[in-house]
């Protein structure tokens, strides 16, 4: 089963929160028991503190203790019932407790506060689904093994601040439950402070093309809390500095666009890491078929990238951010892309692929 | 506005009119595609596991093809609804009554139930106990499942051909009088073959009817007449489990495709409420045991020891117009003083009745000769297994 559901982050006071910085890199690290425990010791300095209490109910959220998480959600709604990110995660732990009637509730008032809260559109419309299937399972005794019965989290725990409280600071992406759950990662500061309005379906945009109709794979990326760029995120992800493989990282983004433009579908199909997802659930057989006919049916392609960040989480993985041109004889466009990368052996593979 | 846009759909899609529809009709009446139902199933199996967007592209297909498929049509429109707020039951759409709904619901599922459940590999209805040389095929209906079976007999022995959904009647099983809805358990032979086109549309791509009631059911009283096997309207894919007045109903498509192997006057058309399904080595032990028991008989009649002859008869027998009493003092007077009977027995079949304990129907055809006289007929009788254990003939009679 696939899960949807994407868990926000937010941040909109103190734009150089060290608490909170640190809670994040502790998280990042996935060392969650220790950013609760520093989450709690920084609560109980200031217990008003919402962007505290938003990462402790995150904490919570990654550690399945969802009652818990539930609560902490629930509290900061009722304080700031103007927030819809708090909204869109009390359902996603909703969701995850299999109350789907409770996390459409809330996913309702976090698009009442922002009507264009596209993060929570797609979460609204999984909900759907996953009530249609319920309801579908009881009337008539079928059973995909347990699939229905709870909305399985996938939990990224993208951290990033955003200076503008309305800036919509999202985060989702999919995930399947099955796939072990990407590092967190750090947004790159080259990128607009709101999500840009996602198109209609598009015929070649790229391969996670239908996710943009269908699930809308929403990682808006928000400039640093800090002005300043890599330095400063690396110091706040990796406790140990590790020494960098960002040029590793980018001649493989690199040879990707350029097999890509090739048409040299063996080479792109190449780039993918075996533990890749399709995305829509498709398989890799059927998803690798669309895309070899995708990229060999042009007469020519031309991808493009610019605007290229690097973040690296450890020695083994990766976010790169960009802007991707792509253009071909039937097709043009320009979308914000983001690739998870994964070292594979000597090799940098990319892992996960959204679009925004 | 999302329920207004489906109901121009449907509205566009169920009503059996226009051209399109016309068109989509007249395809599935010369084309076979045994798939529609596995689509169907696919779907669902999707809209299971959360999938709504690929079982809705499923479905457009399929109705595409089939827009009289109304459950298909009901569970699209749930779905295209799920898209725009919660849907909370099966039969979410507001057009469709609870009847409606329920029907859908029972269709869903039996057609599901057969795919999680199918019957067991390589195992034949024990009813199926002997098909004779002509009979080329034979239809078995479990009436609990919706499901009819149709056995290609290779060799003189049964193999599943095809299996269908088919709707059975508004009131369920065991038939009794003219009018009651329900579609009678036996073992019946189809007697004919309508061709549409002398057919209202209503009983869609032909009608068989069958032999209901037999000599077994106006032994029990049973009455009512019109039993048959037949399609569906035009503008309609499939009828829910239990709708009809009484017949079996196929698909046009499903009944098309059964066509061809039906022969009036020897097609064996078992209605059951339950399949009892047994091994090939065990349904061959059971052939071999029945063949035996006929035999004996006929071998005691050739003997002219009408005792023996007699003692395959139960004291419940009844047939020709007489009842023990007279049959064994009209044998005993007829069999008196013959110097030699020849019997010979040939195009033998047998079928357990279903629903009835032991009870055997024995068909073939019968060249008798006597020094007085000779007779060749198609003789069909009812064999009983009795309390002690022997197996006993309650009727017997000639097949018209």
């Amino acid at each position: 089963m696939r899960t949807l559901i994407g868990v926000m982050l937010l941040f909109w006071t103190a734009m150089s929160h060290g608490a909170a910085a640190d809670v994040q890199a502790l998280i990042a690290g996935g060392r969650l028991e220790e950013a609760l425990s520093r989450v709690d010791s920084d609560l109980a300095a200031d217990k008003s503190d919402v962007t505290l209490q938003f990462l402790k109910g995150l904490v919570l959220t990654r550690l399945n203790r969802l009652d818990h998480a539930a609560e902490i959600f629930q509290q900061i709604t009722d304080e700031h019932p103007d927030l819809p990110e708090p909204y869109n995660n009390l359902a996603v732990v909703h969701a995850a407790r299999g109350d789907f009637e409770a996390a459409q509730q809330a996913l309702r008032k976090a698009i009442n506060t922002h009507p264009s809260y596209a993060t929570a559109h797609e979460n609204l419309g999984d909900i759907y689904a996953k009530m249609a299937s319920q309801a579908y399972n009881q009337a008539l005794e079928l059973d995909e093994g347990n699939s229905t019965a709870k909305a399985k989290l996938a939990l990224i725990g993208d951290l990033f601040s955003m200076p503008d409280p309305m800036g919509g600071a999202a985060a989702a992406t999919e995930v399947a439950a099955t796939r072990p759950r990407p590092e967190p990662r750090k947004e790159a500061p080259d990128t607009p402070a709101r999500p840009e309005p996602v198109g209609p379906q598009r015929p070649e945009p790229a391969p996670s093309a239908p996710a943009i109709a269908e699930t809308a794979a929403v990682a808006t990326a928000q400039p640093e809390v800090m002005p300043a760029t890599e330095t400063q995120s690396t110091d706040a992800t990796a406790s140990p500095p590790a020494p960098s493989s960002a040029d590793e990282i980018r001649s493989a983004v690199e040879a990707w666009a350029a097999a890509w433009s090739a048409r040299n579908a063996d080479g792109y199909l190449a780039a993918y890491s075996t533990e890749f997802m399709p995305p829509d659930g498709a398989t890799r057989d059927d998803w690798e078929q669309a895309r070899r006919e995708r990229i060999t049916r042009p007469r020519y392609i031309k991808v493009t990238m610019s605007g290229m960040n690097i973040v690296e989480h450890g020695p083994e993985h990766a976010q790169v951010n960009f802007r991707q041109r792509y253009e071909s004889d039937a097709f043009t466009d320009s979308v914000r892309k983001t690739l998870m990368m994964k070292r594979t052996g000597s090799e940098w593979k990319i892992v996960e692929e959204t679009l925004r | 506005m999302g329920r207004v846009i489906i109901f121009l759909l449907l509205s566009v899609a169920g009503s059996g009119a226009g051209a399109a529809n016309l068109i989509a009709s007249h395809t599935r009446l010369h084309e076979l595609d045994p798939g529609q139902e596995a689509i169907l199933v696919k779907a669902l199996h999707e809209v299971s596991a959360s999938r709504v967007n690929e079982a809705l592209s499923d479905l457009r297909g399929l109705l595409a093809a089939n827009p009289g498929f109304r459950l298909a049509q009901m569970v699209y429109a749930d779905l295209l609804l799920s898209r725009a707020g919660p849907i909370s039951e099966f039969g979410a759409v507001p057009f469709a009554s609870h009847r409606q709904v329920e029907a859908f619901r029972d269709e869903a599922r039996v057609r599901l139930r057969h795919y999680s459940a199918p019957p067991p590999a390589d195992q034949i209805p024990s009813a199926l106990v002997m098909l004779s040389a002509e009979q080329k095929y034979a239809v078995v209906v479990n009436m609990t499942t919706s499901r009819l079976f149709l056995y290609e007999n290779r060799g003189g022995e049964p193999y599943l051909a095809h299996d269908f959904y088919a709707t059975i009647g508004k009131n369920g099983t065991g038939k009794f009088s003219q009018g009651d809805q329900k579609t009678p358990v036996g073992v019946y032979f189809v007697t004919g073959v309508i061709e549409p086109d002398r057919l209202p549309d209503f009983y869609g791509s032909g009608a068989f009817p069958i032999d209901y009631p037999n000599a077994w059911d106006q032994r029990h009283g049973r009455t009512g007449y019109g039993i048959w096997l037949h399609g569906t309207p035009s503008n309609t894919f499939s009828r829910p489990p239990r709708d009809s007045d009484g017949c079996v109903i196929l698909s046009n498509a499903d009944l098309e495709n059964i066509k061809k192997y039906i022969t009036p006057g020897e097609t064996p058309v078992i209605l059951a409420d339950g399949i009892q399904w047994v091994s090939r080595a065990e349904w061959r032990k059971q052939r071999e045991a029945m063949a035996g028991i006929v035999e004996q008989w006929r071998r005691d009649w050739e003997s002219r020891d009408t005792d023996r002859y007699l003692g395959h008869y139960s004291p419940a027998y009844a047939g020709l117009g007489m009842d023990y009493e007279a049959w064994v003092a009209y044998k005993r007077k007829v069999n008196n003083g013959k110097r030699y009977i020849r019997v010979a027995l040939s195009g033998q079949s047998m079928f357990l009745y279903p629903g009835e304990r032991s009870l055997l129907v024995v068909t073939f055809r019968q060249d008798y000769a006597s020094d007085r006289n000779q007779r060749r007929f198609t003789k069909r009788q009812y064999w009983k297994q009795e309390a002690d254990g022997r197996w006993r003939i309650l009727y017997e009679g000639s097949v018209s």
